[in-house]
């Protein structure tokens, strides 16, 4: 493999002096790897450059001797001027739209160590087409089969009679725009294929009013059912190092019902896997996020420096198999790294940017995280309702329980806090039980209100006995029958009948 | 027995219509109605409703076609119920709702309505309107609220004699039913039951489970587990099909006779008979087959319709009668018109040696205080007919129950505590 090397790291470490780290982005993800970053052994002055004031970025920047920086994320001319002024020694891009409008070429380019994706490579979240063509290109196992669209009207008759499928933006749009349309009731088949012709135009419309960057629009896959699962993995680009599972929860209401979110709370632990998901599992994803991240140097034949996260599912179709790439640490995942790692993180950075990742050894605490995410009443579906409310936190009442508040969709204008229509707060707590520690944040959550009394929510069955007893339940299930397909050879072939026609072998 | 079915199904947005799903959700809970249907949808700017006569649902796939809408409520009744008002649609100055109550109040849905209707237009938001205009009104098991601006409540009464189970569809739909079975055949997966004294809320922009009412006292009706819900569903996180069994099995513990054929009465009575026979190591045969729809006779009210149910729905199969000493099982027993019509036919037809009936509950001795149990005492076998005279009515060779103690203790192994208002003397219950 041939890779374009970052030409010279400016990472040096002067004795005596601080190391300054830029965060580039602004939302609970960035906050917690401030935090942890923050808490280094080096003591290093963070500077974040953030397209809102995020309370949270902006004190921890503070108090770490550096400042936040105002600047829109998505412009890396802007971006590479605030980040000259500050001259850091590391550089890490947070969230995917960044990464997507070359961020970290162009500060690349000025000779930065940048941890985080180009543009090229983010291209394995940004474009799901260009995934799922590199994961069939390569032959990597969890793949699933699809058809994407460039034409709106060839995918809303495709997806007319497609029956069991999922259907989602072929670009990334936020972690959202997904619609899983299960089809196995003959009776309601008609109703589902309205909806997945309606639904077709809906989103087209929607996403080439918003991205000018759409080539393919519409990605039909097949629709797999288990349980999910998040591996995020750091990568210098010649090694992966995994990082200990999480299980995000994405369906905005209690009991796992309502609309897909980008998360509102996630578990990790105990170790690195969870209680539903096995070592031989855990191992297979590893693969799955190795060879593709091979694959996707190969083609893009550059290096890849920063974080490769695989949003996994369990299936009975495929054992482990992969649903989505992200460039990035999912979030809410990424504050349950908090918890979970007990290795200087900018350690970790410092060795990916600087190609020794393979000599780091994690270690892990023993305990048990769970995150929550505190939304505005209209989040996700009525964005502009759940917008501009005023944000009130009781910090000291969460640090009295042993918690930790990362802030999210909130934006301070003029010294206070306002709703930005997304997710308000997230909040971290660790301990022995799930049970446990998810009645903890749940105490919590009585300190985040709005202080026009619009209402807010979250959910309190993550982390619940009950919850997990589910996934449990349907990890078995789902083991059970890929076990049972692994042991008639059809994983990969398949076997049809047409009464009259004859058998068909799928291979 | 009298309760009705409730189903709600939710979109969060207006892709979807849901006017299809009612039907099929409606189709789905015959079992709990056979005379009448309400159905009203709600497509965020109006309310349209139909209702009619269950029979033509079943064979008038079309039957809510004029409904569109991505939130909808249904329920199925029976002729006595629908005496009271069950279906009440209320608009006033561009707000609209609709109410489908299953059980009795003892206060006119039309009064709730309206109380609620006022508090609404007064400032209230709908969740407090709901609980203060429910605040004193008892008797009820569950309640249905629909508006035109896109939100729904379903609410379970306390103390919880019927259950009401909340379910889900991927990112999309929400739904709610008086047992689970409706739930899976939508396609969805049922979730948990909603506790007694508990609403669940659904808009677009928010759903919420909230606890109105503390309700420390818990109280299932029996006829729930013992003849109403489908042999499918799970109430209350509980199997009815293995409850089934299971009070099948006492029976056979404590049945005396000597029989050579075990035989349900369908459809209710199967899982009664398999528990029966496994107890007593014999085979079960089947003994009746039906003719036509399929009719729940006990739920018939008018006694002509019933024999002519009775009798559609079961002609005896010769070989396994003649000349045995059978078991007939059966999962209550009422009036005892059901058994009596087939004694006679398997001893006067067939030539039936000797026929033991055995029943999967206890003799119901006074009238349901929730109108659960329609018959009046007086028309209640177990409460007018000493053991004999009852055997001899029936014309069978012996007539066995289970006690009250017996079914208790069954249902207590499955953490379950029974309303036993109809088969003690006075209603335990109170609200």
């Amino acid at each position: 493999m041939v890779y374009v090397l970052a030409v010279s790291c400016r990472v040096v470490w002067l004795g005596g002096e601080m190391l300054k780290v830029v965060i580039v982005g602004e939302g609970a993800r960035e906050h917690a790897i401030a935090l942890m970053i923050s808490r280094s052994s080096t003591s290093p002055k963070i500077f974040t450059v953030a397209s809102y004031v995020n309370p949270g970025l902006k004190r921890v920047s503070e108090g770490s001797g550096g400042k936040l920086v105002r600047c829109n994320t998505l412009d890396p001319m802007k971006v590479a001027e605030a980040v000259e002024e500050i001259s850091p020694d590391v550089i890490v891009i947070g969230p995917e739209e960044p990464q997507f409008h070359g961020v970290a070429d162009v500060l690349i380019d000025l000779g930065y160590a940048v941890f985080g994706a180009t543009s090229r490579l983010s291209q394995i979240e940004k474009s799901k087409v260009f995934m799922r063509e590199l994961m069939w290109k390569y032959r990597i196992p969890g793949r699933l089969t699809y058809q994407a669209f460039k034409s709106v009207e060839e995918a809303v008759e495709y997806v007319g009679n497609a029956g069991d499928v999922v259907i989602k933006p072929a670009r990334q749009v936020g972690g959202k725009g997904v619609k899983v349309v299960a089809d196995m009731q003959a009776y309601l088949r008609d109703v589902k294929s309205e909806v997945r012709m309606g639904y077709v135009r809906k989103l087209t419309d929607d996403i080439t009013s918003h991205y000018s960057d759409i080539d393919y629009k519409v990605l039909v896959e097949e629709r797999v059912e288990g349980v999910e699962y998040t591996l995020m993995t750091i990568t210098d680009g010649y090694s992966v190092l995994p990082l200990p599972l999480v299980q995000d929860h994405p369906h905005a209401f209690e009991l796992d019902i309502g609309p897909e979110t980008g998360g509102m709370g996630s578990i990790q632990g105990p170790g690195k896997l969870l209680p539903f998901i096995n070592d031989d599992e855990f191992v297979r994803s590893v693969e799955i996020v190795e060879a593709s991240l091979r694959a996707l140097q190969e083609v893009t034949k550059e290096r890849y420096v920063g974080v490769l996260s695989g949003q996994m599912m369990l299936t009975s179709s495929y054992g482990p198999t992969l649903i989505e790439f992200y460039s990035r640490f999912g979030d809410p995942e990424v504050a349950n790294l908090i918890s979970a790692l007990d290795t200087d993180f900018l350690e970790v950075v410092e060795a990916a940017v600087s190609g020794r990742l393979a000599a780091v050894k994690l270690k892990l605490r023993d305990s048990v995280s769970v995150v929550k995410a505190v939304c505005p009443k209209g989040y996700p579906s009525n964005r502009k309702a759940a917008k501009g409310h005023p944000v009130v936190v009781d910090e000291p009442k969460i640090k009295s329980y042993g918690c930790e508040v990362l802030y999210s969709g909130t934006e301070l204008v003029g010294g206070t806090a306002y709703t930005t229509g997304s997710r308000i707060v997230e909040i971290l707590c660790d301990g022995d039980t799930f049970q446990e520690v998810s009645g903890r944040v749940d105490r919590c959550v009585e300190a985040v209100r709005c202080g026009d009394g619009w209402e807010v929510f979250h959910r309190s069955d993550i982390g619940s006995e009950g919850l997990l007893n589910r996934r449990l339940a349907l990890a078995n299930l789902v083991r059970n029958t890929y076990w049972y397909r692994v042991s008639r050879n059809l994983i990969n072939t398949k076997v049809d009948w047409i009464p009259g026609k004859g058998v068909i072998y799928y291979d | 027995m009298f309760m009705g079915g409730l189903i709600s199904i939710s979109a969060f947005d207006d892709l979807w219509d849901v006017s299809k799903y009612v039907y099929y959700g409606l189709l789905t809970l015959l079992n709990r109605g056979q005379h009448t249907y309400y159905a009203v949808v709600s497509d965020g700017r109006t309310l349209k409703g139909v209702s009619g006569d269950v029979t033509s649902l079943m064979f008038d796939k079309e039957s809510l076609n004029m409904l569109r809408g991505y939130m909808g409520i249904g329920g199925v009744y029976n002729e006595s119920e629908v005496r009271s008002m069950k279906c009440l649609n209320l608009a006033d100055d561009g707000y609209e709702i609709s109410l489908l109550v299953d059980g009795f109040m003892d206060r006119s849905l039309n009064e709730v309505g309206r109380s609620l209707m006022r508090l609404v237009k007064s400032g209230y938001n709908l969740l407090e309107a709901f609980t203060e205009s429910i605040n004193n009104v008892h008797g009820f098991y569950s309640l249905f609220l629909l508006t035109n601006k896109s939100e729904l409540i379903a609410y379970r009464s306390r103390p919880g004699i019927s259950p009401l189970h909340v379910g889900g569809y991927g990112f999309d739909l929400v739904m709610t039913s008086s047992e689970t079975a409706p739930i899976t055949i939508l396609g969805g997966d049922p979730k948990e039951p909603l506790n007694p004294g508990e609403l669940i809320y659904v808009s677009p922009d928010i759903v919420r489970r909230v606890r109105i009412f503390e309700s420390v006292e818990r109280y299932s009706c029996m006829f729930e587990y013992v003849y109403m819900a489908r042999h499918d569903s799970t109430l209350d996180n509980i199997d009815v099909y293995v409850v089934r069994k299971s009070l099948g099995n006492v029976l056979g513990r404590k049945f005396k006779g000597e029989v050579d054929v075990i035989v349900g009465i369908p459809d209710t009575s199967i899982p009664y008979a398999i528990g029966f026979a496994n107890h007593l190591s014999k085979n079960i045969d089947l003994g009746f087959i039906s003719t036509g729809v399929k009719v729940r006779t006990a739920i018939r009210e008018d006694p002509l319709e019933r024999m002519i149910g009775i009798q559609l729905k079961l002609n005896p199969i010769k070989s396994v009668f003649s000349g045995m000493r059978v078991a007939l099982v059966d999962d209550s027993l009422v009036r005892g018109l059901t058994i009596k019509n087939i004694t006679q036919v398997l001893r006067n037809k067939l030539g039936v040696k000797e026929v033991h009936v055995v029943i999967g509950s206890p003799k119901l001795v006074t009238n349901c205080p929730y109108g659960k149990v329609l018959a009046p005492k007086d028309e209640l076998l177990a409460a007018n007919l000493s053991d004999e005279d009852a055997v001899r009515y029936i014309e069978a060779d012996s007539l066995t129950w289970l006690s009250v103690d017996e079914v208790i203790e069954v249902f207590k192994g499955f953490n379950v505590g029974l309303c036993s208002g109809c088969f003690l003397q006075g209603c335990l219950v109170r609200w």
